[in-house]
């Protein structure tokens, strides 16, 4: 007897009544006894997970990056044009590290946004950075594809969190790009150690042998 | 996004992402640290967590990524092994189960996905092609090739 998927089971349990499943978990009873484990795990999070972590879940927000998108280009700061080689889309790239944290945001028709580690983005997508940084910091943002290909995009002071001006704009060859905040390296290093990591950029997270806090973030670039 | 917004997508979504993760990572307070960062990831996308139709498969997709992740880096580091996934059940041909994982760790994150949505959770392979967004085509090789080279890799552990 086939049973539904546990992605079907949750679809069933958010809505029982449009389930397209009701009729087969009406006489099975393996599936019923999964769904009320589930529903008891559904429980469980709305007792004890969900008060403990609302805060920490809504303490990272961005909410002020949709005007400031727009805002941006008029400072007509160094709209860098990331004219990419053969490389990935970008979308967005996460964030890492304690001191030094990255985030991208891609412009698309829907409306500006993070996304997320190793998303898809349109291969000509725009993008725009903010870090945040635990102390001042000499920062080098830079990008690698898989091709070997680096291109600094950033060399700036900044301190606390910054929105970095202007943006950049891929250059719409498809696949992977990495991206790189550095603070404090010596840029010839950091230059050096992004071509080392170009044929595992979806794997290498960290540029190795640079001193200083470091935080990546993948993009695959998509037609 | 305002806290409110946010508590409500949270209360939607949070129970399928907290599943997700105990299933796939086993252990409660893991799969509570794992829900919090699946729920920041896929705070990203608000407009999928909008819609009913696309939010499951979202964040099925980045819980799925997300804890399979977990898992790998929980064996990098050494740390307390994470139970094993429930493969036995489903692969009667592969009794040994942690040897099968083995295999699946070999994986890229893609190929780890389809055999976990396709052998752990008992998906079709439109199903997962749906979830990941890739052609069923794709699905159906490469889940194909992660069986040929189990049986090989079992093969060669038991010699």
């Amino acid at each position: 007897m086939n049973h539904p998927s546990e992605l079907k089971l949750e679809r069933h349990l958010l809505d029982p009544g449009r389930s397209s499943i009701a009729g087969h978990v009406a006489g099975c009873d393996r599936c019923r006894e999964r769904l009320l484990e589930m529903e008891k795990q559904g429980e469980d999070f709305r007792r004890f997970v969900y008060p403990a972590t609302l805060e920490n879940v809504s303490r990272r927000r961005w909410t002020p990056w949709r005007t400031l998108w727009f805002l941006a280009p008029a400072a007509g700061l160094a709209a860098v044009l990331l004219i990419a080689r053969t490389g990935p889309t970008s979308d967005y790239i996460g964030t890492k590290g304690g001191a030094l944290t990255l985030t991208a945001y891609v412009a698309l028709p829907s409306g500006t946004r993070a996304v997320a580690d190793g998303e898809t983005v349109p291969a000509s997508a725009s993008l725009r950075f903010r870090v945040r940084t635990s102390q001042p910091c000499a920062l080098t943002l830079l990008s690698v594809d898989a091709a070997g290909e680096v291109s600094k995009l950033y060399a700036q002071e900044v301190r606390d969190d910054v929105t970095l001006p202007g943006g950049v704009r891929l250059d719409g060859s498809a696949g992977p790009e990495r991206f790189f905040a550095v603070c404090d390296p010596g840029y010839d290093d950091v230059e050096r150690a992004a071509r080392r990591i170009a044929p595992s950029v979806r794997q290498k997270n960290a540029l190795p042998d640079v001193q200083g806090p470091q935080a990546s973030l993948l993009i695959e670039k998509i037609p | 996004m305002n806290s409110d917004r946010i508590a409500e997508l949270y209360r939607t979504w949070g129970p399928a992402i907290y599943r997700r993760c105990l299933r796939l990572l086993r252990d409660p307070e893991a799969a509570r640290d794992a829900t919090q960062e699946v729920f920041r990831k896929a705070l990203s996308s608000p407009g999928k967590l909008a819609d009913p139709a696309t939010g499951l498969p979202f964040i099925y997709r980045v819980a799925t990524n997300h804890c399979l992740n977990e898992r790998r880096n929980a064996g990098r580091r050494g740390e307390t092994e994470l139970v094993d996934l429930d493969l036995a059940a489903i692969l009667p041909d592969f009794p040994q189960r942690r040897l099968v994982q083995r295999v699946l760790s070999r994986f890229d994150s893609r190929t780890q996905s389809i055999a976990v949505g396709v052998l752990v959770d008992g998906m079709e392979h439109e199903e997962v092609a749906d979830v990941l967004g890739i052609s069923r085509k794709t699905v159906s090789r490469k889940l194909a090739r992660f069986l040929e080279h189990a049986r090989k890799y079992l093969e060669r552990s038991a010699a």
